[in-house]
């Protein structure tokens, strides 16, 4: 998780509910400048930025839970609803760029080579650690046809979650603005008391 | 219809020195009075004299509160809401007063704090005042002194001081009128006293409340020729409201400008705290107004029903702690939850003590976010550094352990063909978990939480003392 952005305008001095009214408008903020990417299943890095600006709003809801209005619980799991969808999300695309620089990689041996589109990756995986050492590991020791075939199984598998996740966070995203759930919250923050 | 269906209640504050009640229609922002009662009991007297509320004074509250009653019920009042402030908080006796209260009228008092007397006071205070960026509020009580400070209408800064007019007149102004010198003594200690308290001057608008100010008022209004319509009293007003009743005996007082004798005898004290005080602050004027405490219990009602007091001390606990403070405990609590993981995590015993622990590393994280501006940057930037090497391992290791799950659940599900692949996958993934496991093992053995805590410490406190 990137280090967020550093605010401004705040005074160490003044009572927290002060401050943390200015921290969840920022982050708010945030949040929505990725709105205009949710539209389309292909902005990968930018719908996993959303889910990290998604988790910042819904920390500093929690973090000054005591000083907000009662409702900023409700809030604050909406957006913990909402995040949950873009980590399933996040978690097949982690899956299947794994599986396709694996499967792209037994297809860059001569003797397997083939061209297939399905394989071609149009954007860039998400970096991984994980995904770094497993194809190191897929070029240590050869695929078996079998295994092979197994992967390219998974991979359709997990490109019908990948779209059941999107359409399902979609879905939820498309709620949350017919409820003016942006609103709402900006309208709860002006509230005093509980 | 919305005026059919506010309710009309009754709010009533036993002081110090008064027992003051007001009945109105209660709407969240406004109230349409119908009545306002004041009745000058004095119950501080006693307490300041002997530690508690004297049979006589008992007495006397009890005859008001039950005259009060019964106006109420006249009036319409669906419920009476009584608070006791400052002379009942002092008093030895305290519950006993109550419980004999209860048992004669019915009436359950509430013992409030200094803290919710000041946001209910604010709130009373400010209703009639409209958006201001900036406003202070000082209730001059008979026993204590409330002051608050607020931006747009946000608490931002309150204290209670323990002295009131009842007070400051049985300690030092009892000579009527009292002696240059008892006058001189009462300065004197409000100077020193005044001197040692952090009272922040925000250069705004002082309404003040309570009865000196609404009496001292009616004396400019009566002694000078202070217009009517005005609710503003100069410095120099309150100089000349000085002299005067420094001069004349409260008898004189009390007939000449048409104020109740037990009052006239308080006004002199009160005067010099009110003048003491804006000094103090450095502004040259005060804004008076009628309203406070009961006004306030009021709109709390019709504002949050039932839970009224509940919220309001909700609001009173928040304006007590500032960023600072609170970022001091908020990073100090979190970091304790995060190093009770390590153990759980070196033990290996449970995936989930992983899980836990990166919860925790990225709950700190989040409060280190919110809270950067409340630190010093460069041990800021130490901490923030280590706990990101932590949360890094930590991820690593926890999102292997879903994929895991993950798979191994799939392997059940897919066909035959299909499971060499997956297989595969997970036996090198279960490698890969392994090394992740020893790194963040290296890493947390090597951890030392001591000087983790040094640094937060320093990072919070380098910038607090700036």
């Amino acid at each position: 998780m990137a280090k967020a952005r550093p605010l401004t305008g705040l005074d160490p001095l003044a009572p927290t509910e002060e401050n943390a009214r200015i921290i969840v408008r920022e982050r708010l903020a945030d949040m929505y400048a990725y709105a205009p990417y949710v539209e389309s299943p292909q902005n990968v890095q930018e719908l996993h930025d959303l889910r990290i600006a998604t988790k910042r709003v819904r920390y500093t809801l929690e973090i000054f839970a005591d000083v907000l209005p009662t409702a900023s619980k409700d809030f604050a799991q909406e957006l913990a609803d909402l995040q949950e969808e873009l980590g399933e999300l996040h978690d097949s695309e982690v899956i299947l760029a794994l599986l396709r620089r694996l499967l792209q990689e037994s297809q860059t041996r001569p003797e397997d080579r083939h061209e297939d589109e399905l394989f071609v990756q149009k954007q860039e995986p998400l970096s991984s650690d994980m995904v770094d050492y497993l194809l190191l590991c897929a070029r240590n020791s050869a695929f078996s046809a079998q295994e092979t075939q197994g992967l390219m199984d998974f991979l359709h598998q997990q490109e019908q979650r990948r779209l059941q996740a999107y359409a399902s966070f979609h879905r939820h995203w498309k709620s949350l603005e017919q409820r003016h759930f942006r609103e709402a919250l900006l309208q709860m923050l002006e509230q005093r008391g509980g | 219809m919305e005026k059919q269906a506010a309710p009309i209640c009754a709010a009533i504050d036993v002081g110090s020195n008064t027992i003051h009640m007001v009945v109105a229609r209660c709407f969240p922002d406004t109230l349409e009075i119908l009545a306002d009662e004041v009745d000058l009991t004095r119950i501080g007297a006693s307490v300041t004299a002997t530690g508690k509320i004297s049979p006589e004074k008992t007495q006397a509250a009890l005859q008001t509160l039950k005259a009060y009653q019964d106006l109420a019920s006249r009036s319409g009042a669906e419920q009476i809401f009584v608070v006791a402030t400052e002379a009942i908080r002092q008093a030895d006796n305290s519950a006993e007063f109550l419980a004999r209260v209860r048992a004669e009228t019915g009436l359950e008092i509430r013992l409030i704090s200094g803290t919710v007397e000041a946001t209910l006071t604010f709130l009373g205070a400010t209703y009639e005042a409209g958006p201001q960026k900036q406003i202070g509020v000082m209730d001059l009580g008979g026993g204590s002194l409330e002051l608050v400070f607020a931006r747009s209408l946000h608490i931002a800064w309150r204290t209670s001081l323990p002295i009131g007019s009842g007070w400051l007149h049985d300690q030092y102004l009892w000579g009527n009128p009292p002696t240059s010198n008892d006058i001189q003594a009462a300065e004197t200690f409000l100077r020193t006293y005044l001197r040692s308290i952090k009272l922040e001057n925000q250069a705004a608008p002082l309404i003040v409340t309570g009865g000196s100010a609404n009496s001292l008022l009616l004396l400019a209004q009566r002694a000078f020729s202070h217009p009517p319509e005005s609710m503003r009293l100069s410095l120099e007003n309150l100089l000349r409201c000085q002299s005067l009743l420094s001069a004349l005996p409260a008898e004189e007082i009390a007939s000449r400008y048409e104020q109740p004798l037990a009052r006239a005898r308080l006004l002199l004290a009160g005067t010099l705290i009110i003048k003491h005080v804006v000094q103090k602050l450095g502004i040259q004027e005060i804004f008076v107004s009628p309203h406070g405490i009961r006004e306030g219990i009021l709109l709390a009602y019709a504002r949050y029903q039932d839970r009224w007091l509940e919220e309001i001390e909700r609001e009173s606990e928040k304006g007590r702690t500032s960023f600072a403070q609170s970022a001091r405990q908020t990073l100090a609590e979190r970091l304790h939850t995060l190093l009770e993981w390590r153990n759980e995590v070196l033990k290996q015993e449970d995936i989930e003590a992983v899980h836990k622990m990166r919860v925790a590393s990225r709950r700190l994280r989040a409060a280190l976010d919110a809270y950067q501006s409340c630190c010093a940057p460069k041990p800021f930037a130490q901490l923030y550094r280590r706990i990101t090497r932590l949360a890094t391992l930590l991820g690593e290791a926890r999102d292997s352990d879903v994929m895991l799950q993950y798979l191994c659940e799939q392997l059940t599900t897919l066909p035959e063909d299909a499971q060499p692949g997956v297989r595969w996958l997970i036996t090198n993934l279960r490698e890969y978990r392994q090394q992740k496991q020893q790194e963040l093992e290296a890493f947390l053995q090597k951890l030392d939480a001591k000087k983790l805590e040094r640094t937060l410490k320093k990072c919070v406190q380098e910038r607090m003392g700036e």
